[in-house]
C-alpha cells in the first residue's frame, strides 16, 4: 500500500485519522500501533513476524538496560542488542552478498547462500532500534513507558518503509503529550501534497525519460549526462517526496519528525551536501558510527580512516552490492579531499558559490549515475565511459529529454523547498496545492506510479 | 483575516478538494447514472442450450467507462447442450480446440469464432471446447464424451498471458463450463492485482479499490493503456499485465513446459494428436505502440520463444500464430475497446492452423 494508492488515501488514512481523533487520548498510541501493523501487513505480510520480534526484543533489552546499574552488564546488554540488530540486518540483507563475494576466492568457490527476500523497511527499523539502545546506554533518553509505546514508535507507519530515521529521544515526549493543532495538520496536508507532486509529477517523469537512456548499451556523452542529471532529479524528488509525505502524515497524527532534506543540490561542498541530504541518516552515521570510532579526536590518519569507514558502510546500507560500496567510497574520498585541502566550508563570494555548487552537483551526479543507478560493474564502466567522452558524443538526443531536465532543474534551483513552504497559507499557495493534488492523483490513477526508489533499501 | 481564520480556510479548502476527488471517483454522473448498471454486470446466467442476443461494448471499454472509447455492438452468444460455445450440436468431432476466451470468441459474434472459421475452411465441424486456460486440459481429460470417443486432434490455444503451469487432473469434476467475457473482465482485474502483491488480503482490499479507482476523473485505469494505431485510439491491457516484462523464471518456464509434456503424454495414451497454438496478444504484435518506459523492459527473447524452443527439444507440435498476424498487422487486428482479437485476426489464425493441419 503506497501513500498515494487509492486505498490508502481514500480508505485507510481517513479511517485511521477519524478513529484516532474520536477515541480518548490514552488509547491513541495503541490505535496507532494497530494501524501501523495493519499497514505493514498489507505491505509485507510475510515479514510482519520479523518486525514484531524486533520490537519485542529491543523493548526487552531496553528495559533491562535501564534497570542494570553496573557498567559490565550494561555493556553486555548493549552488545547483545547491537549483535541482534546487525544480525537481523545481515541475515536478510547481506548474507547472500557476502557469500557471493566469498565465492570469488578459490577455496570457497562452492560456497552458496541464496539471497533472501528483504523485509520492507528493515534497514530503517534496525537503525532506529540501535539508536534507541545506544541512547539508553549513554543515558541520553528514558526508556519507553510501555511495550505499546515502543512498538508504536518502531513500527510507525509513516516512516517504516523509507524513513526518515527518527530517534526515540526526538519524539519520546510526543508519545505522552500530543494535542490537536490545526496548524500542524495544515502543515501535514501541505507537506503531503508537495511530496505527492514531487513523486508523481516530477520523479516519475524524470524516471520515464532517463530509464530508456540508461538501458542503452552505448548512450554517448550528451545523452548520458542529461540522463544522469535527470536521475539525480528523480532520486531527489522521489526520496524527498516520500519523506515529505511521511512527515506530513505524522503531522496529521500529531507527531513532529525532524527535517530530512534541505535543498541538498544547492550545497556548495560535498560536506555541506551531506548535511542537507537524507539528514537523519547522515546524523545517524555521524553520531553512532563516526563519533563512536573516534571521529576527528584521534589524529589525522585516524580521522580519514573513520571517514572512509563511515561512508563505505553508509554506501553498503543502501544495498548489498559492490556498486553501493564503491559509491560510499567515492563520497569518502571526496569528503577526505575537501578536508585535506581546506575546502569544507562554502566560499563567500556569490559567483564562487554558484561555481562550487555546480561542481558539487555535477560530481554527485557522476557518482550517482555510475555507481548508484547502474546495476553492476560492467554497466557502471560503460556508463562512466560515456560520461567521460570515451564513447562518442551520442546521436540520439531528444528535446523531450532536455525539456524534462530543464523543468526539474528549474524546480530544484528556482524555488524554496517544501519544508520552508509548509506553513504557507496564502490563497495562491492553496490553489497551487489543490492543482498539485488533482493533477498528481489523475496521473497516478491513470498511468500508475513507479515504486519508491528508497523502499528497496 | 486572523491567523486562525487563515488556518481554517486552508483546511476547509484542502479537505473539500480531497472530498470532491473522492466523490468524483465514485463516478456519479447524474444524467445517465443507472445504479442497476453498476450492480448488474451483465447476463451471467449462461446455461447449456442458451442463446442471448445483447448489445455489448468491449471488456476494456466496460472497465474504463469512458464513453468516447466504448464501441457498442450486437453480439449473439450461443451455447450447446454441454454449455460450450457452439452454435448447434456437434457429435464426435475429429478436431477439438481448447483454450480460453480468445479461441472461444470473447468479444465476438457466434459467426466469428476460431472454430467456426476453421470449420468453414475445413468443411467439417470443429468443436469449441474453451474454458479457463489453466483448467481446460483437465476438463478435456475428464470429459466423458472425449473418453468414449477421443478426437484425432486437440489444439490447445491459451492466450499468451495465460500461459502458466496447469494441473493434469483426469478426475476433474465435469462442469458444463462456459466462457463469458465478463468472467474474464474480473479475471483481468485480479490478474493485475496478483502481479502487484503476493498477499491474498491485499488482493481483496485492492480489488475493492480497483473497482472504484479506474473511474477516478474518467481516467484510464492503471492496467489499461491507450495506444494510437494508424491515428485511431485503441484500448489494450498494459504490457505489465500482458506479462511481457516478467522474467522466464518468474513465469515458471520449466513448470509450463512440464505441464505441456505431461498433457501430451496423457493425450498420446488415448491416441490424440496434440498441437499447441497459443493466441498472441497485441503486446506481441504491436510492441512499439506502447509507452516508451514499458517497451524498454520488454523481454528479449520473448517468453513464448523460449517455450517454443523447449517444445522443439521435446518433439511437441506447435504453431506460431504470430508470424502470419505480424505479416498482416494492418489494419489493426484487435477489437478497439477489448482485450480480444477481431474477426480479421481470427480468420488469419484459422487459416494458419488449417494450413498447418493440411501440410502435416
Amino acid at each position: 500500500m503506497s501513500f498515494y494508492d487509492y486505498s490508502f488515501l481514500f480508505a485507510f488514512l481517513p479511517l485511521i485519522l477519524a478513529v484516532y481523533y474520536l477515541i480518548p487520548q490514552k488509547f491513541r498510541n495503541a490505535w496507532f500501533l494497530a494501524a501501523s501493523l495493519i499497514f505493514y501487513f498489507f505491505a509485507d505480510m510475510n515479514f510482519l513476524p520479523v518486525l514484531v520480534t524486533a520490537a519485542l526484543v529491543n523493548h526487552l533489552l531496553g528495559s533491562f538496560l535501564d534497570k542494570a546499574r553496573r557498567p559490565a552488564p550494561r555493556k553486555a546488554l548493549l552488545a547483545a542488542g547491537i549483535v541482534f540488530n546487525l544480525g537481523l540486518l545481515c541475515s536478510f540483507k547481506y548474507l547472500g552478498f557476502f557469500a557471493e563475494t566469498l565465492r570469488l576466492l578459490p577455496p570457497f568457490s562452492q560456497f552458496f547462500v541464496s539471497r533472501s527476500a528483504l523485509p520492507i523497511g528493515i534497514s530503517f527499523y534496525v537503525f532506529t532500534s540501535m539508536s534507541y539502545l545506544v541512547d539508553l546506554y549513554k543515558n541520553q533518553v528514558r526508556p519507553a513507558n510501555s511495550l505499546t509505546d515502543f512498538s508504536a514508535f518502531l513500527t510507525m507507519f509513516p516512516h517504516i518503509i523509507s524513513g526518515p530515521i527518527v530517534r526515540f529521544r526526538e519524539i519520546r515526549d510526543q508519545f505522552q503529550n500530543r494535542v490537536f493543532d490545526l496548524r500542524k495538520i495544515n502543515a501535514g496536508i501541505a507537506l503531503f501534497i508537495m511530496g505527492l507532486a514531487k513523486k508523481i509529477l516530477l520523479a516519475d517523469t524524470a524516471g520515464y525519460f532517463c530509464d530508456p537512456v540508461f538501458a542503452l548499451p552505448h548512450p554517448g556523452f550528451f545523452p548520458a549526462w542529461v540522463a544522469s542529471f535527470l536521475f539525480s532529479a528523480q532520486i531527489y524528488f522521489d526520496f524527498s517526496g516520500y519523506t515529505d509525505m511521511a512527515i506530513g502524515i505524522a503531522l496529521l497524527l500529531g507527531f513532529e519528525y525532524p527535517q530530512n532534506f534541505n535543498s541538498p543540490y544547492k550545497a556548495a561542498t560535498i560536506n555541506e551536501f551531506w548535511q542537507r541530504w537524507h539528514m537523519t541518516f547522515y546524523r545517524w552515521l555521524r553520531d553512532y558510527l563516526y563519533i563512536s570510532l573516534g571521529g576527528n579526536r584521534k589524529g589525522t590518519a585516524r580521522t580519514y580512516f573513520n571517514l572512509m569507514v563511515t561512508m563505505l558502510l553508509g554506501g553498503l546500507w543502501h544495498g548489498a552490492s559492490w556498486n553501493f560500496v564503491i559509491w560510499g567510497a567515492f563520497h569518502g574520498v571526496l569528503l577526505s579531499l575537501e578536508r585535506q585541502f581546506g575546502l569544507r566550508s562554502a566560499p563567500q563570494g556569490k559567483l564562487a558559490r554558484v561555481v562550487r555548487t555546480g561542481f558539487t552537483f555535477t560530481i554527485f551526479t557522476f557518482g550517482l549515475g555510475v555507481f548508484f543507478k547502474c546495476r553492476d560493474m560492467a554497466h557502471s564502466l560503460r556508463w562512466a565511459k560515456s560520461l567521460l567522452i570515451m564513447d562518442g558524443l551520442g546521436i540520439t538526443m531528444s528535446w523531450e529529454l532536455v525539456a524534462a531536465l530543464a523543468v526539474c532543474m528549474a524546480v530544484i534551483f528556482g524555488f524554496k523547498n517544501s519544508w520552508a513552504q509548509k506553513n504557507n497559507t496564502k490563497p495562491y499557495w492553496i490553489a497551487f496545492l489543490v492543482a498539485c493534488l488533482v493533477l498528481s492523483l489523475a496521473v497516478a490513477y491513470t498511468k500508475g506510479g513507479m515504486p519508491f526508489l528508497y523502499a528497496r533499501f | 483575516m486572523s491567523a486562525d481564520a487563515k488556518q481554517i480556510r486552508f483546511f476547509a479548502i484542502l479537505f473539500a478538494a480531497w472530498f470532491a476527488l473522492f466523490a468524483l471517483s465514485l463516478n456519479f454522473r447524474p444524467p445517465d447514472y443507472r445504479p442497476w448498471n453498476r450492480l448488474r454486470r451483465g447476463p451471467f446466467n449462461f446455461k447449456p442450450n442458451g442463446r442471448v442476443v445483447m448489445k455489448v461494448c468491449g471488456d476494456l471499454g466496460w472497465i474504463k467507462d469512458v464513453k468516447e472509447l466504448q464501441f457498442p455492438r450486437e453480439q449473439v452468444f450461443t451455447t450447446d447442450p454441454w454449455g460450450y460455445r457452439n452454435p448447434g450440436v456437434i457429435e464426435n468431432p475429429r478436431v477439438v480446440v481448447s483454450g480460453d476466451s480468445y479461441p472461444a470468441g470473447g468479444g465476438l459474434n457466434d459467426t466469428d469464432t476460431l472454430t467456426v472459421r476453421m470449420s468453414e475452411l475445413m468443411g467439417e465441424k470443429i468443436y469449441n471446447f474453451c474454458g479457463e486456460a489453466k483448467f481446460a486440459p483437465s476438463e478435456f481429460l475428464a470429459d466423458p464424451r472425449f473418453k468414449a470417443h477421443p478426437p484425432q486432434v486437440l489444439i490447445y490455444s491459451p492466450v499468451y498471458r495465460m500461459i502458466t503451469p496447469f494441473p493434469i487432473e483426469k478426475s476433474w469434476r465435469y462442469r458444463g463450463k462456459i466462457v463469458y467475457l465478463d468472467d474474464y473482465t474480473r479475471l483481468l482485474i485480479s490478474f493485475k492485482l496478483r502481479l502487484d502483491r503476493d498477499n491474498f488480503l491485499a488482493h481483496l482490499f485492492k480489488d475493492l479499490a480497483s473497482r472504484v479507482s479506474p473511474k477516478l476523473i474518467g481516467g484510464l485505469s492503471v492496467y489499461v493503456d491507450q495506444v494510437t494505431v494508424q491515428g485511431e485510439p485503441k484500448l489494450t491491457l498494459s504490457l505489465d499485465v500482458l506479462r511481457l516484462t516478467q522474467t522466464p523464471q518468474e513465469r515458471q518456464l520449466h513448470m509450463v513446459v512440464t505441464s505441456l509434456v505431461k498433457f501430451d503424454e496423457e493425450l498420446k495414451k488415448r491416441g490424440v494428436r496434440f498441437i499447441y497454438a497459443p493466441s498472441p496478444e497485441p503486446g506481441s504484435i504491436y510492441p512499439e505502440f506502447y509507452p516508451k518506459a514499458e517497451s524498454v523492459r520488454l523481454q528479449n527473447p520473448p517468453f513464448i520463444d523460449l517455450v517454443f524452443a523447449e517444445l522443439d527439444k521435446r518433439g511437441i507440435e506447435y504453431i506460431d500464430l504470430r508470424k502470419d498476424l505480424i505479416a498482416n498487422r494492418f489494419p489493426y487486428l484487435y477489437l478497439p475497446d477489448d482485450t480480444h482479437w477481431n474477426p480479421r485476426a481470427v480468420s488469419i489464425a484459422a487459416k494458419t492452423i488449417v494450413d498447418y493441419l493440411a501440410r502435416k
